[in-house]
C-alpha cells in the first residue's frame, strides 16, 4: 500500500476520537475505520474536505505517500 | 446509528419463493429415489424409460415398463402394443439419468434459493452469486451434453434391442442431437455470471470507498 492514512496520530494530535469525529463529519464509524486502518480503496474530495474542515488541516496531513517496503 | 432496516422491494414474494424452493428441495429427495427405484427395478409406477419412437406415419410412442409382469408397453397414439420386456441394462440406464437428474435438480434448487437469499439481504452482487451462476450454466451445458450424446444413444440402442415387431419399421430418431435452448440457456447464465462477476468486483470498490 503506497498511500496510508495518517488519521490515527492526527487524531491523536487534536485530542479527538473517532467516534466524535464521526459524529462531526456525519460518516459512519465503519467508513472511518477503513479509513483509518487503510483497507479504503478511494476517498471522496467531499470527505477529505469535511474531514479537513473538522480537523483544521491539509489533505497532506492525513494521506502520506510511502515507498513499498517502508 | 441507523438500524439496518432494509427491505427490498416484493420482500414478501422473494420470502415466499425461498419457502417453495425449501419445499420442492425436501420434497425432492423423496420423489428422486423414488422415481430410481422405480425405473431400475421396473416397477413402472410412475416413469417411463425416455425413448420416443417414431413409427411410420406420424405416430409417436414411448417405452413404459409396466406394473406386474415387467413387460412394456409401447404407447402409440393408435393404442397400446406390448413388446418384451425392458431389458435390464435399459432399466440401469433410464435409472441413472433419472438419478442424475433428480441430483442435479435439487443442487439447482438449492442455487436458486441462495441466489434468492441474497437479493433478500440487498447483496445481489455477491462474488458466490457469480459463482452460482457459473455453475448453473455449466450443470445446463455439461448436463445437456452428458444427455444428447452419451445417455440418449446408450437408451436408443438399449431399446432398438427389444423393437423387434413385425410388419412395423421403426425410425428412433428423438433425444438424438444437441437442443439448441439449452446450450444457448447455458451460455447467457456463463455470460451472466461474469456479468456478476464484475458487479462484484465494483461492489466492493463502491464498499471500500469512504
Amino acid at each position: 500500500m503506497a498511500i496510508v492514512c495518517t488519521l490515527d496520530r492526527i487524531l491523536l494530535e487534536r485530542g479527538m476520537t473517532l467516534t466524535e469525529l464521526s459524529e462531526r463529519v456525519g460518516l459512519t464509524l465503519a467508513n472511518l475505520s477503513i479509513l483509518k486502518t487503510n483497507k479504503a480503496k478511494a476517498i471522496r474530495f467531499s470527505t477529505l474536505e469535511a474531514i479537513c474542515k473538522e480537523l483544521g488541516c491539509e489533505p497532506g496531513d492525513i494521506l502520506k505517500y510511502e515507498k513499498d517496503g517502508k | 446509528m441507523e438500524a439496518n432496516t432494509y427491505s427490498p422491494p416484493y420482500a414478501k414474494l422473494l420470502k415466499a419463493g425461498m419457502s417453495l424452493l425449501w419445499i420442492v428441495y425436501f420434497f425432492s429427495f423423496f420423489v428422486g429415489g423414488f422415481l430410481t427405484l422405480d425405473t431400475v427395478l421396473g416397477l413402472g409406477l410412475f416413469t417411463f424409460i425416455p425413448v420416443s419412437f417414431y413409427l411410420e406415419g406420424d405416430a409417436v410412442g414411448k417405452l413404459f415398463p409396466v406394473l406386474s409382469d415387467q413387460s412394456t408397453v409401447l404407447a402409440v397414439d393408435m393404442g397400446s402394443l406390448k413388446v418384451d420386456s425392458a431389458p435390464i441394462p435399459l432399466r440401469w440406464i433410464a435409472g441413472i439419468s433419472y438419478f442424475g437428474f433428480v441430483f442435479i435438480w435439487i443442487y439447482i434448487i438449492r442455487l436458486l434459493h441462495d441466489i434468492l437469499g441474497s437479493y433478500l439481504v440487498d447483496k445481489p452482487f455477491d462474488p458466490m452469486n457469480s459463482k452460482r451462476l457459473l455453475k448453473l450454466g455449466a450443470i445446463l451445458l455439461i448436463g445437456t451434453t452428458i444427455n444428447d450424446f452419451v445417455l440418449g444413444p446408450l437408451m436408443i440402442h438399449q431399446a432398438s434391442k427389444m423393437i423387434q415387431v413385425e410388419g412395423l419399421q421403426f425410425h428412433y430418431l428423438s433425444n438424438i442431437g444437441p437442443n439448441i435452448t439449452e446450450y444457448l440457456t447455458g451460455l447467457f447464465l456463463l455470460m451472466l455470471s461474469q456479468i456478476f462477476r464484475r458487479g462484484a468486483e465494483l461492489q466492493h470498490d463502491s464498499d471500500l470507498t469512504v
